[in-house]
């Protein structure tokens, strides 16, 4: 069905933080630090508050006296040590020091943004300069610069999981190793729509209003509240249309917190938009993983073992869920796909003098997930196995489910041979080498890539549903989830119109404000219908069951004679019946004070969510490319896929999903990657000096279905939001690799850019 | 220094308006003409959420100073729909869902009419060429680039 979204967003009527003008709004810029890493000698705003239209300026020694806390990260590990993570204070705004280029070191408010911007320029800031701990490897080493005097080695905490004396045996009995190591560089996740924020405190009641795009108001309020000391009932979190998140916009953010304390300090509205090249230096990032990777094989090609021995780029900071990612999002389906007794991981967390790395669409999973495939097209190349072989008789069979994995999952369906038997004749496997002739013939180097995958969705289950009918004949459906355009309110809207039986323009789905439900976890970890489908469908359960009771008491008929349908309730075998809408008006129409205690609350029910959340969809990907020897230069040819969604609840707007991961996917593979120097200056801070992948470079996708049952998956979903960024990367790296096969290329880090691949043909 | 007073022709309709002379088209449209739908993804003209039509030209508004509309004509997608019938591209988005988040539709709406103004014809190499200025970041570009095809071959078929 058409998307319920589209009707104002085709006209240019969405409604997006930067389009909202409030009356009498203070302009918010943030002065930033100009260098990777120094010591703040002197901080001189004197000149700039004497500005004409600058009304007031922050710095870092005016967050005690305003009651701003620091900003902790919000999911701390323990290391395999036993010990918890190394976590430096992290304040709003730089105070002694600063550690990464971006960090905010003042914000000025301002009659308008030009004037903000030229008072920027007029705040002194004298810094000394420390050397710098940027590169990832570099920063982990011995000698390398300290960034936190009491965070030794630049290590925050050393985590491990999986089972270490299967995986001990595994490489012992081998008859083969394979090692690599696959560097995932780190990316700006660079939606359209930068972040921004609007800001109001009213007096009167002491409230704080934040309007922001977010994946989830709920979390967010939670989380200023902290940071502002506040409670919670005091803070309200408002998301209207969202630009683009893929994670970024889940995290609070300095800028959202400095806002709100300007705008208490101000009495007046606070507006902040961040630039785009404010984006590139001062959004949380995605990747930033070297995973060392070796693989046991014994002499038919069985897997024995695999163990990945990480570092991960924490940036200069913990973010928000950061160190859940590198750990447990790293690890949970891992080896996907493939049977193998032996699995091991282990990470170090290292902070760099950067912005802080955090989710980004899969969060840990294409890290784990390529770098799998990748080591199997290598071992299966310098082994003398055939790659489609080699992963074929690894793959865990339907017989072994539910199958319980070495790190702690069970995956409760799937049919993977089916999916490779399936791929191949969709991608034509057979055909690959007529085309590759046809390329040579070009003077083009083809290459042919496969990946398997799977995901185990998850996210935050602190969903919270409610369902309402209301009088007009409309149900209004209201969620913890948030829409960052993925099409929840279309997807929430069938799930709910089917529960009620009712059509489905009938349902309103409303999110976006935290005044609406005490609870709610939020969107991530492609949870939207196994954690909130599930909720919304047994909440409009609930709803009815209590209308049921109203319906009976007005139709003066014992409940169990009552059945409901259609959208109205009926004494069974008779034709006296009442609609749901007329249930919903009559009752509103009885005094509160009259209400039978025993008809519940009407026709509004809420629910948490309940069950098992995790859901396990899967699935193969072929990329075809051709490769310019002459000027290194890839062209993304073809691109295949076979998903198990389980039940597709709307086809245009789950293709859709799986369209814009394989679209990334190319950027990560071929084009992107956020660059410092050596003194942590970004390289790359504009969309001039920043590749996303554009419309002559992504070929139209041929995606197809392979649905299985899932257990766990109350209505059938299995979740999308993440898939194929998790699958693609895999097979784009190894059909570019492929096509270098014949060159004596073994492996080129990501990403895979005309200048690499050159230089890799013309050694 | 006193404000520069501009005449020009906004989606058909007459339009005045008193700007600096360093404001761009973009922040006039957004800010005294109200009309939020065009988008300020970058301000440096990489993205093409800001693009507009002047003198039926395919132009970023953020590139574009508010003085040059001065006599001429602009066209953002407040003008591309008449009332409530949507305009063929707009309907063939609507009906292949070739929008996610929207901040880019927009844009991309107004540089797909464009095109088809000039190429009733277009292969999907060009679409893909003309759409190269618009970034989006949701959609992978399939259904964008099929729903420009489509429209294409629809309108031609009612032209016939």
């Amino acid at each position: 069905m058409y998307r319920v979204e589209d009707d104002r967003l085709l006209v240019g009527a969405g409604r997006y933080v930067e389009d909202a003008y409030p009356a009498d709004a203070l302009s918010m810029v943030v002065l930033r630090s100009p260098v990777g890493h120094g010591t703040i000698e002197a901080l001189d705003i004197s000149a700039a508050e004497e500005m004409d239209g600058v009304t007031l300026i922050l710095t870092g020694n005016d967050l005690d006296r305003l009651g701003v806390r620091p900003m902790a990260s919000r999911m701390p590990v323990t290391g395999v040590d036993g010990k918890p993570m190394l976590e430096p204070e992290r304040p709003a705004l730089a105070r002694g020091k600063v550690t990464y280029v971006g960090q905010p070191v003042a914000v000025i408010l301002a009659e308008s943004p030009e004037i903000a911007q030229d008072a920027a320029e007029a705040i002194v800031l004298d810094i000394a300069d420390l050397p710098a701990a940027v590169d990832l490897e570099a920063a982990a080493s011995d000698g390398a610069p300290q960034i936190w005097d009491d965070i030794p080695g630049n290590r925050s905490f050393t985590w491990e999981k999986g089972d270490r004396a299967a995986t001990q045996s595994g490489f012992a009995e081998a008859d083969h190793v394979i090692e690599l190591t696959v560097r995932h560089p780190r990316v700006s996740i660079a939606p359209i729509e930068t972040r921004g924020c609007i800001a109001d405190f009213d007096v009167e009641t002491g409230r704080y209003t934040l309007t922001t795009p977010s994946q989830g108001v709920v979390a967010l309020r939670a989380a200023m509240a902290d940071y502002l000391g506040a409670d919670e009932a005091d803070v309200r979190v408002i998301t209207e249309d969202v630009g683009g998140s893929f994670a970024v916009k889940i995290w609070p953010y300095p800028e959202q917190l400095l806002a709100l304390v300007a705008a208490r300090a101000s009495r007046r509205p606070v507006k902040w938009i961040g630039s785009r090249t404010e984006s590139f230096v001062s959004d949380a990032m995605g990747r930033g993983r070297v995973d060392r990777a070796k693989l046991a094989l014994d002499r038919d090609g069985k897997f024995l073992a695999f163990r990945i021995d990480a570092l991960a780029d924490m940036g200069a900071f913990l973010n928000a869920v950061a160190p859940s990612i590198v750990t447990t999002g790293a690890i949970r389906p891992y080896a996907h796909v493939y049977k193998i007794p032996g699995l091991l991981y282990r990470v170090d967390a290292i902070f760099t003098n950067t912005m802080m790395t955090d989710a980004y669409r899969g969060a840990g999973k294409p890290e784990s997930c390529s770098t799998l495939e990748r080591l199997i097209d290598v071992a299966a190349h310098e082994l003398g196995f055939d790659r489609v072989e080699l992963r074929r008789k690894n793959l865990i069979q339907p017989a072994d489910l539910p199958y319980d994995t070495p790190m702690g999952e069970t995956y409760d369906g799937g049919d993977f041979p089916a999916i490779a038997e399936k791929i191949l004749v969709a991608a034509d496997w057979a055909g690959v080498a007529g085309r590759r002739a046809e390329s040579a013939r070009k003077g083009l180097l083809r290459g042919a890539g496969l990946g398997f995958h799977l995901h185990a969705t998850g996210g935050s289950v602190a969903e919270r549903s409610e369902v309402r009918a209301l009088p007009d004949g409309t149900v209004l459906v209201r969620t913890g989830t948030q829409d960052s355009g993925q099409g929840h309110r279309t997807a929430l809207a069938i799930v709910a119109a089917e529960t009620l039986e009712v059509p489905v323009e009938k349902i309103r789905v409303e999110q976006g404000d935290s005044d609406w439900l005490e609870k709610g976890g939020g969107t991530g970890g492609s949870n939207l219908l196994s954690i909130a489908g599930n909720t919304v469908h047994r909440t409009a359960l609930k709803m009815l069951d209590q209308a049921k009771q109203v319906a009976a008491h007005m139709l003066e008929a014992a409940v169990q004679d009552v059945e409901y349908g259609q959208g109205e309730f009926r004494i069974a075998g008779t034709d006296r019946k009442i609609g749901l809408a007329q249930v919903a008006a009559d009752w509103d129409s009885i005094p509160a004070d009259q209400r039978d205690g025993e008809l519940g609350s009407g026709c509004v029910a809420q629910l948490d969510f309940e069950g098992l959340h995790t859901t396990f969809p899967n699935g193969a990907y072929v990329c075809e490319v051709e490769v310019d020897p002459d000027t290194g230069a890839v062209q993304v040819d073809r691109f295949t896929g076979v998903d198990d969604l389980g039940r597709v609840i709307n086809e245009p707007t789950a293709l859709g999903q799986l369209h814009g991961g394989i679209g990334q996917s190319i950027g990560e593979v071929l084009m992107e990657g956020l660059i410092y120097d050596e003194q942590g200056q970004v390289l790359t801070g504009s969309l001039m000096d920043y590749a996303l992948p554009r419309a002559d470079q992504i070929p139209f996708m041929d995606l197809n279905w392979a649905p299985t049952d899932s257990p766990n998956a109350l209505i059938g979903a299995k979740g999308v939001g993440e898939v194929s960024s998790i699958g693609a990367p895999g097979a784009i790296m190894n059909a570019v690799l492929d096509a270098l096969r014949d060159r004596d290329v073994r492996h080129l880090d990501i990403p895979l850019t005309p200048e690499k691949i050159w230089k890799a043909l013309h050694p | 220094m006193a404000k520069l007073h501009v005449s020009t022709t906004v989606n058909g309709e007459p339009s005045e308006f008193l700007c600096e002379a360093s404001d761009t088209m973009l922040d006039v449209l957004r800010g005294p003409l109200g009309l939020t739908g065009s988008k300020e993804g970058c301000a440096t003209g990489d993205c093409g959420a800001c693009s507009v039509t002047l003198d039926g030209r395919l132009v970023c508004a953020c590139l574009m100073l508010a003085v040059e509309a001065d006599g001429a004509e602009i066209e953002t997608i407040e003008g591309m729909s008449q009332g409530e019938k949507l305009h063929p591209l707009q309907q063939k988005f609507l009906e292949l869902a070739a929008l996610q988040c929207g901040i880019c539709t927009p844009g991309m709406l107004v540089a797909a009419k464009s095109l088809l103004e000039q190429n009733m014809n277009p292969t999907e190499t060009e679409v893909r060429y003309w759409l190269a200025g618009n970034l989006c970041r949701c959609t992978g570009y399939d259904k964008i680039v099929h729903a420009v095809l489509d429209t294409a071959a629809e309108m031609r078929e009612a032209a016939r």
